[in-house]
């Protein structure tokens, strides 16, 4: 008769295939649980991105016709002067539109930060145009703005010379960009609040303690803790603004003359007025990449570190 | 950048993967009884519970005569109605029948997605106004039928004609100057012309272009024809209309409806527009209909309204049937009448004899034109050259510049096809 004995595991071996098998449950839970979400945004997202961008190289046309056109497209795009005046009205609207959001976001969320009287109802407030639809209101900006509209009679009661808004190719990316400030600055407001909130506010007694001024308070301990929040709105805007459309098709058509034609009216245009879906499909890549290239390069400038 | 890539792209998406084509029913069943479900799409042209009426009443008619048909009447929202057609025909879920108007007949028929109706019409052809059948016909066919004829006349607000000391509206380009100088000296505006980008040419410059003798294409539709001494005296002459002051400057950029307009507000002495319109805004006893201005030629614009059958349907027969059910005299009568249009019948030329405004308009009809030929890519010319017309309006061009940028980049488009 003999006798097997087995010898134990050592308890760390045990503890640690414990280990693995509890994460590899958690982690089937957790795939899960997101999986509705990955194959919804594959659906809904990747596949139509990866049919655009095939498009991109063929013809389309609405009774069914396809043929792969290669590079055409393309090449169309580097001699359509349309697109090179599309291109700089994006960026000129960008570069208006961008830091006039994120200061007034900044400068309102620095205003309602501290609880005092009253101030969740402006909070609230100022988030109301956040839920507004941008076409209606785009209607009632429209009349705002206008020749005859409230600005101007304003203007003429207080004995000065009306302007023409929405007729200057100087003005109308301005006061485009007005309207995207007037409609975004809520959603903004609300992440730098956050982070505001998350500053210590020892850190900024210390500071003042230490005699400096609001600016420097600001500037010192307030603004890199705001960082990550700046980085987040800094992309989150310059995408938005290169996505600029429903504003000017209700307010401008892309007018005057060709003032206000962004790349994303451009590709309207192109895909739903004229047909040209391949063509639009091409545009839509090219904003993508330009979209892309520039939210890396601000990555590199403001989202390298906290501090 | 990825919601733009999901809501505009992803459409496109969709359509390559898209089949083409109707799968409502059959077409046709045996011994020559057509069957299938017809499937409209039309706007509401008119009160939309009336107009849904109306239908309902003619399928009823249709069905009890041919009881293998079904039909569906959707009535879409006017906005968005293009769009919203072409990602159902992209989807490869179009209508069987889609209410067109001219501008888009070109474009849809030369992707080969109208049927051809010349033939199923047959003699009643004669019946239609020579210049509503114009409209609706693209490289020689006919591809809709046409149901209903606007006017748009030189519409004047009598209040202001009385108050400027303007006795009769004037009809020629030399007399509507005139009346301009003496209309701006009472303090009102002489028009309200439309230059913004949002509205068609066929309504602003192209009616211009026409009085002065020019046209906006060549015979063929191979090139365009604005650039002309005739178009650049069209262009001249509005732009002395912006420099004078006797339209308002807001109008040449700003999109507007009529409603928050100068004209609303009983500034303006002259505009084209359907008269309907001002009637409820000024009152008929204020509303003076004069026929188009005359240079060489005296010619308005008057739009056609037309049902089409998309080459996409499985029931063409049936779908013909609708449509030639729902344009006959009998059916049209009620409906132009309801919706305040006029008919592009001849024998239906006195449908608003007793009436002191619309009867006047009634008999403009022969002088509208839809301005054609309309050649395939005639909506991106006009898109074209709406821009160039606003920038000499404007003063950052010359009218001639304006018109030579126009006239290449429109050939442009013209040649590629």
């Amino acid at each position: 008769m003999s006798t097997t004995q087995r010898s134990a595991p050592p308890p760390s071996n045990v503890a640690h295939r414990a280990g693995v098998l509890l994460r590899r449950r958690e982690a089937r839970i957790a795939y899960a649980f997101i999986l509705p979400y990955v194959s919804l945004f594959l659906l809904f997202r990747i596949v139509p991105a990866a049919g655009s961008i095939a498009l991109s190289f063929a013809d389309y046309s609405l009774a069914g016709r396809f043929s792969w056109v290669g590079l055409d497209h393309y090449e169309r795009l580097g001699s359509d002067p349309l697109v090179g005046e599309a291109l700089v009205v994006t960026a000129v609207y960008t570069v208006i539109a961008v830091p006039l959001i994120v200061v007034s976001s900044l400068g309102m969320a620095l205003l309602i930060r501290r609880p005092t009287r009253g101030v969740k109802f402006f909070r609230s407030v100022f988030f109301l145009p956040v839920m507004t639809s941008l076409v209606f209101a785009g209607v009632i900006w429209r009349w705002i703005y206008a020749d005859n509209g409230a600005i101007n009679s304003l203007l003429d009661g207080i004995g000065l010379s009306s302007v023409s808004w929405l007729s200057s190719g100087t003005l109308v990316l301005p006061v485009l960009a007005s309207v995207a400030t007037w409609a975004r600055f809520g959603f903004d407001m609300l992440i730098f609040l956050a982070a505001l909130l998350s500053v210590p506010a020892e850190l900024e007694e210390a500071a003042r303690v230490d005699g400096a001024r609001w600016w420097q308070v600001f500037r010192y301990v307030v603004l890199p803790h705001l960082r990550p929040a700046l980085f987040f709105v800094l992309v989150i805007e310059t995408v938005h603004s290169f996505q600029v459309f429903d504003v000017i098709y209700v307010m401008t058509a892309g007018g005057p003359v060709r003032s206000s034609t962004t790349l994303v009216f451009l590709l309207y245009q192109r895909g739903f007025e004229f047909f040209e879906f391949g063509y639009a499909a091409a545009i839509g890549v090219v904003l993508f990449v330009i979209t892309i290239a520039v939210a890396i390069v601000q990555g590199r400038f403001f989202g390298r570190s906290r501090t | 950048m990825r919601r733009t890539t999901t809501a505009v792209v992803g459409a496109l998406a969709v359509m390559m993967v898209a089949a083409c084509g109707s799968d409502s029913g059959s077409g046709s069943g045996g011994g020559g009884e057509i069957t299938g479900t017809v499937t409209m799409w039309t706007n509401p042209i008119y009160d939309e519970n009336a107009m849904r009426e109306h239908y309902e009443q003619q399928a009823a008619e249709f069905m009890e005569e041919h009881p293998g048909v079904d039909v569906d009447i959707t009535v879409n929202p006017w906005q968005g109605a293009q769009e919203q057609l072409t990602a159902a025909l992209a989807a490869g879920e179009g209508p069987d029948v889609a209410y067109l108007i001219p501008d888009r007949i070109p474009t849809l028929a030369s992707q080969d997605l109208l049927t051809p109706l010349g033939a199923a019409l047959g003699e009643d052809r004669e019946d239609f106004h020579d210049n509503a059948l114009e409209a609706v016909t693209y490289d020689g066919e006919i591809y809709a039928v046409p149901v209903l004829q606007s006017v748009i006349p030189q519409v004047y607000d009598k209040r202001v004609l009385d108050a400027a000391g303007v006795g009769e509206p004037p009809t020629t380009w030399d007399a509507f100057l005139e009346a301009a100088e003496k209309v701006q000296a009472a303090g009102y505006y002489m028009t309200e012309y439309p230059g913004h980008l949002e509205m068609t040419l066929n309504i602003s410059f192209y009616p211009w272009l026409h009085q002065a003798g020019g046209s906006v294409f060549a015979d063929d539709g191979e090139s365009v024809a604005f650039n002309s001494p005739e178009g650049v005296e069209a262009l001249e002459y509005l732009t002395s209309l912006v420099e004078n002051g006797y339209t308002p400057s807001g109008a040449i950029s700003e999109p507007s409806n009529i409603e928050q307009s100068e004209v609303s507000r009983g500034n303006v002495a002259q505009v084209s527009a359907e008269p309907q319109r001002l009637i409820e805004l000024w009152g008929a006893e204020n509303v003076l209909v004069a026929p188009p201005l005359e240079n060489r030629e005296q010619v308005a614009y008057g739009t056609v309204g037309a049902y089409g059958v998309l080459s996409t349907t499985d029931n063409t027969d049936a779908a013909q049937a609708w449509v030639n059910w729902i344009s006959r005299p009998e059916a049209l009568r009620e409906f132009d009448v309801e919706s305040g249009y006029f008919a592009p019948r001849r024998s239906l030329d006195d449908l608003y004899a007793d009436d002191p405004v619309l009867g006047d308009v009634e008999k403009l009809i022969p002088m509208t034109s839809t301005f054609g030929p309309h050649p395939a890519k005639s909506v991106e010319v006009m898109t074209t050259l709406r821009v160039e017309v606003q920038a000499a309006l404007l003063g950052r061009k010359s009218p001639a510049e304006a018109l030579a940028d126009a006239e290449a980049e429109a050939n442009r488009i013209l040649a590629a096809g």
